[in-house]
């Protein structure tokens, strides 16, 4: 159950980042776009991780017990790549923003349409 | 085992340069040249390895195959690892006397940039390739907006929000992999693949396909080319339209290859879109106002040519040995014709052809540099392109004449728009000083125009080569045993 709401709620959200990008003519707007589409990335390899049974799940974390509690474990791995890619995404972030700071002080809008000095 | 070394300098010269570019500036560019040079002998130590061992695999932290990180090295990468290696080191020499400010933030970006290059040659492993791609595709963000004047602005942020979202689409991909498979080692995740008939699986190739060639900009991707082409220095719109387009293919063919399986139509795919690079390349080329995009939609007719070699392969063999013989031909023959262009460009501070005509006149050896790049680039006898598209000619002759009639035709064009290109640039007549070339660029230059007719002379010496790295690419099940065992 929550397995399918976490892949509803991330297919959501991937949608809605990709047509903020599409639609929005505004760069700031496109970069929060690109930002929702990535945590929707995010949240679906969480629930990729996640395995449903009758028992609670508990964080992955090494311990001296004895006990065999490895069943317990939700799976480390996507959450070890959403850490990396929320860090790739961090940095993506924030060279967009300074780009467009430069963009703001050259061109005197943040507008995509109105840089059209290139044409394809 | 040697070749790893080469990632571990670069990521380490890329974070040291600005720590010890904080003393001196002029630092910055001796580290560079020490940093690659040293790059470039292990990598000529590492290659009779490779010849000779196979594959060879390194395990990250000492967690065998499914469990870590592998790094794989075999001919097939050994071969874009060299190329690699050698554009870094020419680059940086070229980059000596034409980068006078930043050089700090520059030799730093371009440290890494070569970092996420050499990480995608090496590594075994799908989340690590999308993480060195991440690398590679931030530090060239940052390179094309390196002028910081209007052009580089507004083709910086166009290539980052769209590079950007291509490359969401190829984490996708990696993600449903995974939920496919359960694993992200290429080799293990070949083997489970196989067993698994989900309609996902061609969703995930299709979506990790998107990502790689928005980067290789063959053809449906093309429409960013020319402008970053444009609006970046030239050395960085070399260093985009040859290295980086071929690690991009690379990493596609190494997917397609491994996991993948070779599913039968993506073979015609790669034809189509090969053709489609070809013509769209050639003829917007044809009809361009400014040297550097006329060359960025020269590279992708080349480009065109490569991945038309590797989907012909599956029908007839010697395809791939061209193939990866014209991948090897256009990295140089970019090289050469950007960076000859680039001494005029960078010294008139202009790019379109009206206003550079007749500069480079009393320049004879720029435009002998020049005009083996152009004829080579058309694949006149004599030269390294000559060899491999002849062999792409015959190979495509075999299954439909009507490709090598479209390739022949895209010759025909090149040799019409670089001839149009040199006439201007090198014999209109203008009463401009000649430009002095400094020393390391006159090396470089002789170099590359060295490599582009011995390659066309010796061509079999290539063929060779590129023979040993075909047969590493298609064998399959000895990669997966290597890794794995």
């Amino acid at each position: 159950m929550i397995k399918m709401i976490s892949y509803t709620i991330s297919f959501i959200l991937m949608t809605l980042g990709i047509y903020t990008v599409l639609a929005k003519e505004n760069l700031i707007k496109k970069i929060i776009g690109l930002t929702i589409f990535t945590n929707g990335i995010h949240l679906f390899l969480i629930a990729l991780g996640y395995f449903q049974t009758t028992q609670t799940k508990i964080a992955p974390i090494l311990t001296t017990l004895n006990t065999p509690i490895a069943e317990t474990f939700a799976n480390p791995l996507p959450q070890a790549l959403v850490l990396t890619s929320i860090v790739i995404d961090l940095s993506i972030t924030a060279l967009a923003a300074a780009l467009i700071i430069q963009i703001h002080k050259k061109f005197k809008t943040v507008s995509a349409k109105k840089l059209n000095r290139l044409k394809g | 085992m040697l070749s790893f070394f080469i990632i571990i300098i670069y990521l380490a010269t890329g974070f040291l340069i600005p720590l010890i570019g904080l003393l001196k500036r002029k630092n910055s560019y001796i580290m560079a040249l020490l940093a690659s040079s040293i790059a470039l002998i292990i990598t000529i130590i590492a290659i009779p390895n490779v010849l000779f061992q196979g594959t060879i695999v390194k395990y990250m932290s000492g967690w065998p195959a499914p469990f870590g990180i592998t790094l794989a090295v075999d001919s097939f990468n050994m071969i874009f690892i060299s190329l690699a290696t050698i554009t870094n080191l020419m680059i940086v020499i070229y980059s000596k006397s034409r980068i006078k400010t930043w050089e700090v933030e520059y030799y730093s970006l371009l440290m890494l940039l070569f970092t996420g290059i050499l990480g995608i040659l090496h590594t075994g492993d799908l989340f690590n390739m999308y993480v060195f791609f991440e690398i590679m595709a931030i530090s060239s963000y940052a390179l094309v907006s390196f002028h910081k004047n209007k052009n580089a602005l507004e083709c910086a942020i166009k290539y980052l929000i769209l590079g950007t979202f291509t490359s969401s689409f190829l984490l996708v991909g990696i993600a449903l992999i995974y939920g496919i498979t359960g694993t992200l080692t290429i080799a293990n995740i070949a083997i489970i693949i196989a067993s698994k008939k989900a309609i996902a699986v061609p969703i995930a190739f299709g979506l990790i396909f998107a990502g790689f060639a928005f980067k290789s900009s063959i053809a449906p991707f093309h429409y960013l080319k020319s402008d970053i082409s444009q609006a970046s220095m030239p050395q960085i719109s070399a260093i985009l339209a040859s290295i980086v387009s071929m690690t991009a293919i690379y990493a596609i063919l190494r997917l397609y290859f491994i996991i993948f399986n070779q599913i039968f139509i993506f073979n015609y795919i790669l034809i189509v879109l090969g053709l489609l690079s070809m013509i769209i390349g050639s003829l917007m080329a044809l009809k361009q106002k400014d040297i550097l995009r006329m060359l960025g939609y020269s590279s992708i007719a080349q480009l065109g040519f490569v991945v038309l070699g590797f989907g012909m392969g599956a029908f007839v063999r010697q395809a791939y040995n061209a193939a990866i013989f014209h991948a090897i031909n256009t990295v140089f023959i970019e090289l050469l014709l950007f960076l000859t262009a680039g001494v005029l460009i960078l010294k008139h501070n202009t790019s379109s052809l009206k206003e550079l005509a007749g500069t480079g006149n009393k320049n004879k050896f720029l435009s002998i540099g020049f005009f083996v790049g152009a004829i080579a680039n058309a694949g006149i006898p004599l030269t390294n392109g000559f060899a491999s598209k002849w062999l792409l000619y015959t190979a495509s002759l075999q299954i439909n004449p009507i490709i090598t009639l479209i390739a022949i035709f895209t010759s025909v064009i090149t040799l019409a728009y670089s001839l149009k290109a040199y006439v201007v640039l090198f014999m209109s007549n203008t009463d401009t000083k000649k430009t002095i070339l400094d020393k390391p660029t006159i090396i470089i230059i002789t170099i590359l125009i060295s490599v582009c007719v011995a390659l066309g002379i010796f061509y079999t010496a290539g063929l060779d080569i590129s023979d040993i790295s075909a047969r590493s690419l298609l064998n399959r099940a000895q990669y997966i045993k290597e890794v794995l065992a």
